[in-house]
């Protein structure tokens, strides 16, 4: 892959994986910083990326397992280890909606989350998602389900003064 | 009730339009690290630093005055373009290396310092070398030995040198600033004539172009009958991620360096740059380091303090017990004590895990082999009891660097060992915890976390070996966010230098210090106000109109540098998103002052008025000028070289607020 390829890549997909890991785990300026630093990998392993049928899953892929990996590691009460590039960012607030949806789709078993996030806001087909998890198709197909009635219930009890915030007329 | 399904579409779109946080040259530099420390650690890229340690370099013939190319060919055994060592002031060119009629006799240091210096090295650079990308950047500038006059100081040498993320990022800054010759116009220039750079053979792999440029005037003080001009002899060298850029300039009738200076230096240069001065000799007995200095950063990386009770350090010190006789290293066969002529040891301990690290210094470097060689036995012993071990050994060559990678993982736990050997010295880091799992991935994850961590030690490993190791607070940039030292204006600087005074028809006001009601330049681009700033510590103000005529002149200076920094890209900020609001235009003009400028000019579409500003920062001041008239803006550029004239004969005055002066 060369730089301008690359440049175009990152151009192109950085907001939208950005918001699709930013689903996943809820932290819109981890999630940047984990992108940001997931694209870094994929400069630094573009042979790989090369041979990637999907350079972006690629990317997601590395994103997303880097902000796990975080996570694991703030638990742990360890400082991380994989510095994103440069300072810290202050990413631009997302609409008041957008946050309410973030914060229902937390409550969501991971499993399912990220199979909501893969097929509705990343739109792939269940079948690059099953190849991308590592787990059969019918698995996704359940998780989706299972995802998608959780989801509903959530954002119902958000909108009767829930997450949402809105005053309740109960 | 909206579909829950509808929201998370629409989420996919949540941040379309939002900045992005970094250009993508910056995400490519930081993989080209990533690549660059992998590269080093894995496959042993610290070869060249071991074998410009441990193995004979065939000398080479070059610089000797000759412009035979044959003496200028690349040696055929000089293969390995990876630089010796960390880029540092070893690899800039010295007094002996220095040209103008005779090699080594002309020049003296005159100053050596780190980054890009205040004023530019040649008035063609439109950008500093940090601004190029460079990470680490050096300066030399030389001193002509046979100053005669008090007022000519000779021909002026320097050369800049700089480190860049990638060679990639190095072969576009040096074809960049090839390209700054083209259309070059120094301050006070009237012509400006260049050449195209010409190859110039170098005795590295890499590439070398010098090129003579001529322009003028030349100022009447040194050129009293107006038939001199100057001279601009460039030359430049990019080796592997490295560029340099040597300038000699002097002024004269005819021009009488022959050959150019700059293509007489420039192989020096190139072999200064890739293997420094001296390294790449063969150390010669007794020449291996023997002490670690105190401050080595042998923790660096380490988990900080989260504040928790399991956080338990034990500092870098020599007082600390030593891995061996501490139980730190596995000895399914027992393991040679050394006899290490100096050791420091850290351990740190957090709830969940283990880190340690030993730095020893040997009598040579075939102590600090069979150190190394009895930790491979002893682990080795280990692998062939259990199969929780893995044990591998890279560099097994003269020329290569030797190290030891161990990991073990039971299922309850798991440990990473890496021993590296660099020249007489042994690096052990350790790191361990229980984390309950054996999966492989995991210990490759520990491993690879475990050789990332100690790149950037093995750098200052590699350092003390060659003798380019600083300590961390020799040398530092200074810090920019600390108090300026200076932040009072001093009364004599000449802010109202050339400014017209109208007489009755208008108004002259000589320098003073407003009261803080007094209004003085007001800057809004697009809305947004860009001056005054707020927060600034003193001011002084001068101004004078007349008929269609206004020349203000603003002084400012604020805390720290940073501020004054922030202040200036703020304006080049706005204007960047700001070329034209309702009937005015915004036009910024790109020319060189030598100091930290922005020009740019606000004309009408519908009527006649020109306002030409330049902003220019001095350490932590901001010197913002402007001029006012019944102009258009096809006279920005005009405009733009007024008021540069005007910067440039208050500026020196401002050299009070850096730290080391213009």
């Amino acid at each position: 892959m060369e730089a301008h390829e690359f440049d175009e890549l990152y151009a192109a997909s950085f907001r939208r994986i950005t918001s699709q890991v930013y689903a996943m785990i809820g932290n819109l300026d981890e999630a940047t910083e984990c992108v940001q630093e997931a694209f870094a990998r994929a400069w630094a392993n573009r042979r790989k990326l090369d041979k990637a049928e999907y350079p972006e899953a690629w990317i997601r892929t590395t994103a997303y397992r880097l902000a796990v990996s975080r996570w694991r590691r703030v638990q742990l009460g360890k400082r991380p280890t994989d510095r994103a590039v440069g300072a810290a960012t202050n990413t631009p607030a997302v609409d008041e909606s957008h946050v309410a949806l973030v914060a229902a789709l937390r409550k969501l078993p991971e499993a399912q989350r990220q199979a909501l996030v893969l097929h509705h806001i990343a739109d792939l087909p269940i079948h690059q998602i099953a190849a991308e998890i590592g787990v059969p198709e019918g698995t996704i197909k359940a998780r989706l389900s299972r995802g998608r009635a959780a989801l509903a219930v959530l954002l119902t009890d958000e909108t009767n003064g829930g997450l949402a915030g809105g005053m309740s007329h109960v | 009730m909206s579909d829950p399904i509808d929201k998370l579409t629409r989420l996919g779109d949540a941040l379309e339009g939002a900045p992005m946080p970094l250009p993508a040259s910056e995400i490519r530099a930081r993989g080209d690290r990533i690549r660059r420390r992998k590269h080093a650690l894995v496959a042993g890229a610290s070869a060249a630093v071991v074998a410009a340690v441990a193995v004979p370099v065939v000398a080479l013939t070059v610089g000797n005055g000759s412009d035979d190319p044959d003496n200028l060919a690349p040696q055929p055994s000089i293969t390995d373009p990876v630089p010796a060592a960390a880029l540092s002031v070893e690899n800039l060119i010295t007094a002996d290396d220095a040209a103008w009629n005779e090699v080594g006799t002309e020049f003296e240091v005159s100053e050596t310092y780190p980054g890009d210096g205040q004023a530019p090295p040649s008035p063609c650079f439109q950008s500093s070398f940090a601004g190029l990308g460079a990470e680490t950047v050096f300066q030399r500038d030389f001193r002509w030995k046979l100053q005669t006059s008090g007022t000519d100081i000779g021909p002026q040498l320097n050369e800049i040198i700089g480190e860049f993320a990638s060679p990639e990022d190095a072969l576009t800054a040096y074809n960049e600033i090839q390209g700054w010759y083209d259309d070059c116009r120094p301050p006070g220039a009237e012509r400006f004539e260049a050449g195209e750079f010409a190859p110039v053979p170098i005795p590295v792999d890499g590439q070398g172009a010098q090129m003579l440029a001529t322009y003028g005037p030349v100022d009447e003080e040194l050129d009293p009958f107006g038939d001199e001009g100057w001279f601009l002899d460039t030359g430049l060298v990019v080796s592997g991620d490295r560029v340099a850029v040597v300038t000699a300039l002097s002024h004269g009738q005819d021009y009488n360096g022959q050959p150019p200076p700059a293509a007489e230096m420039l192989p020096a240069a190139a072999e200064r740059l890739v293997r420094g001065n001296g390294v790449g000799d063969e150390p010669a007995e007794g020449d291996w380091p023997t002490t670690i200095p105190d401050d080595f950063p042998l923790d660096s990386g380490f988990p900080t303090d989260d504040g928790s009770s399991g956080f338990d350090p034990a500092d870098p010190s020599e007082d600390n017990e030593a891995l061996l006789p501490g139980g730190d290293l596995q000895e399914c066969q027992q393991i040679d004590n050394p006899d290490a002529v100096d050791r420091l040891t850290t351990r740190l301990t957090t709830n969940e895990s283990y880190y340690a690290r030993e730095l020893q210094l040997f009598a040579d470097d075939e102590e600090a082999r069979s150190y190394l060689d009895s930790i491979q036995d002893a682990y080795s012993a280990c692998e062939a009891e259990s199969p929780d071990y893995e044990v591998d050994f890279t560099g097994d060559s003269p020329d290569a660097p030797s190290r030891l990678d161990i990991r073990w993982s039971d299922g309850a736990g798991r440990q990473v060992i890496i021993v590296s050997q660099v020249g007489n010295s042994v690096l052990v880091a350790i790191e361990s915890d229980e984390s309950g799992s054996g999966a492989a991935g995991d210990i490759d994850r520990m491993w690879v976390g475990v050789a990332e961590g100690l790149a950037t030690l093995l750098d200052a490993v590699t350092d003390l070996q060659t003798g380019a190791y600083a300590s961390p607070t020799e040398g530092a940039d200074p810090n920019l966010d600390e108090p300026a030292g200076t932040t009072t204006i001093p009364d004599d600087i000449p802010l109202d230098v050339d400014m017209a005074d109208m007489g009755s028809d208008g108004e002259f006001h000589t320098p003073y210090r407003p009261d803080a009601t007094e209004t003085g330049l007001t800057v809004d681009l697009c809305g947004q106000s860009v001056w005054p700033v707020a927060d600034t510590v003193d001011r002084l103000w001068a101004w004078a109109t007349g008929p269609e005529y206004g020349d203000r002149r603003e002084l400012v200076t604020f805390a720290t540098v940073n501020e004054a920094v922030a202040a200036v890209e703020a304006i080049r900020v706005a204007l960047q998103d700001c070329s034209s609001e309702d009937s005015t235009v915004w036009t910024v003009t790109d020319i060189l002052t030598g100091y930290d400028s922005v020009t740019f000019s606000r004309t009408y579409t519908n009527g006649l008025g020109k306002d030409d500003f330049q902003a220019t920062r001095v350490g932590n001041a901001v010197l913002l000028v402007h001029r006012y008239g019944e102009g258009s803006i096809s006279g920005v550029e005009e405009g733009a070289q007024d008021r540069t004239d005007v910067t440039t004969a208050i500026a020196p005055s401002l050299c009070v607020f850096t730290v080391d002066g213009c």
